[in-house]
């Protein structure tokens, strides 16, 4: 797990544009899909509205989970995209420790997304006087898809 | 007894082994000869490839291959046009992010090597000829002190000169350190004159193994 990481961190230096450009997009999606959970999903006055944005934070955290995991995942060599489970496939490591060091990434990412799309959520309902469990279980339902993304993403891999 | 093969049978992109037994031992340099696509190079495929599906065992120092992956290859040499490495990246840039995975590693030794074989450092590996890429290859496989070297059709397009000299090479890693080579080759005449060990392979069987110069069971020389 350790040399996971460590080679991580030196990949890290190696590709810092690869991470730098994975970063920004990351937070543009993360930003976005944060702020729309600003608005309650059971809003009294702007319900026809949230309606129609409901599915925009699932997509927007989604890719953001996917491309804040893509350089951990891919590499771009003279113009084609690589599995870095595929470079490695060669070494003294196993597939499993990498995927596992890739969803401990994944789940501290998701904690932070999750808590604060969850108190976004939460402030947005109450400064619409329309908290209700659906405002508890909507946040919980946005995060656990965004997460199932990311597993899947590392485990086709 | 380092390698052993054990009744390895198996599919793989329409190559097929059937019942493939041999073992190499301490201190030699075996070859492995063969046709194209009679299956030299699944042999070695077999033994990277924590994915690869077969029958029988592989065993390296008494381990099964499929049981301990990482510590196998740790010690595991392995040198061929195929192998992977990050290909935009420089020879230096290669060994300090490939190292980190290593129980043994010596990065003095690898620089010194690249330094004795000429192999420059800040280049990268798309950039480096193909015998400078095989050499970079070799050191990196002595930094971290590989046991067993697996080499895949690596001399096929050696100028005569080079191909000296990596044998040359091979047999000074064999005298120095506790390490067996098995080559893969269709070149027979190189089988005859540097190996100590050969095996045949044809249409995926072993059809014939033993010392180089020796009469088989069969009373046929190999």
């Amino acid at each position: 797990m350790n040399q996971v990481k460590e080679f991580d961190k030196r990949l890290k230096k190696t590709e810092d544009v690869s991470f730098l450009m994975a970063k920004v997009m990351t937070l543009i999606f993360g930003t976005f899909g944060c702020f729309l959970m600003l608005l309650p999903l059971t809003g009294s006055n702007i319900n026809a509205m949230v309606e129609n944005l409901a599915l925009f934070p699932i997509l927007l955290l989604g890719m953001a989970v996917l491309v804040y995991l893509s350089p951990y995942m891919h590499m771009n060599q003279n113009g084609k995209n690589v599995s870095i489970y595929k470079m490695l496939r060669f070494l003294p490591v196993e597939p499993k420790e990498i995927c596992q060091v890739r969803k401990e990434y994944l789940n501290k990412f998701i904690v932070k997304i999750g808590i604060i799309s969850f108190t976004f959520q939460q402030i947005g309902a109450v400064l619409d006087h329309s908290w209700s469990v659906g405002n508890v279980c909507y946040p919980i339902i946005v995060i656990a898809l965004a997460w199932g993304a990311g597993w899947i993403y590392i485990h086709i891999e | 007894m380092i390698l052993e093969f054990q009744n390895v049978s198996g599919k793989s992109k329409g190559f097929c082994l059937s019942n493939v037994s041999f073992a190499v031992e301490e201190g030699y340099l075996v070859g492995i000869t063969g046709k194209n696509g009679a299956g030299k190079s699944t042999l070695l495929r077999y033994i990277l490839d924590a994915d690869s599906n077969y029958d029988g065992e592989i065993l390296i120092n008494g381990m099964n291959i499929r049981d301990h992956h990482a510590k196998i290859q740790n010690q595991i040499g392995y040198v061929a046009d195929e192998n992977v490495f990050f290909r935009a990246h420089t020879a230096r840039e290669n060994a300090e992010l490939l190292s980190v995975f290593y129980e043994k590693w010596h990065m003095e030794l690898f620089l010194t090597m690249m330094k004795k074989m000429e192999v420059p450092l800040s280049e990268k590996i798309d950039d480096l000829s193909r015998g400078e890429f095989l050499k970079f290859q070799m050191a990196f496989a002595m930094a971290h002190e590989a046991k067993l070297y697996l080499i895949d059709e690596a001399t096929g397009g050696m100028d005569p000169i080079f191909r000296k000299e990596f044998f040359r090479l091979l047999h000074q890693i064999l005298e120095k350190e506790d390490t067996s080579i098995l080559m893969v080759t269709h070149i027979e005449d190189e089988v005859e004159m540097q190996m100590d060990y050969a095996g045949v392979m044809e249409n995926g069987r072993m059809i014939s193994f033993g010392e180089v110069g020796i009469e088989n069971e069969s009373g046929k020389r190999i």
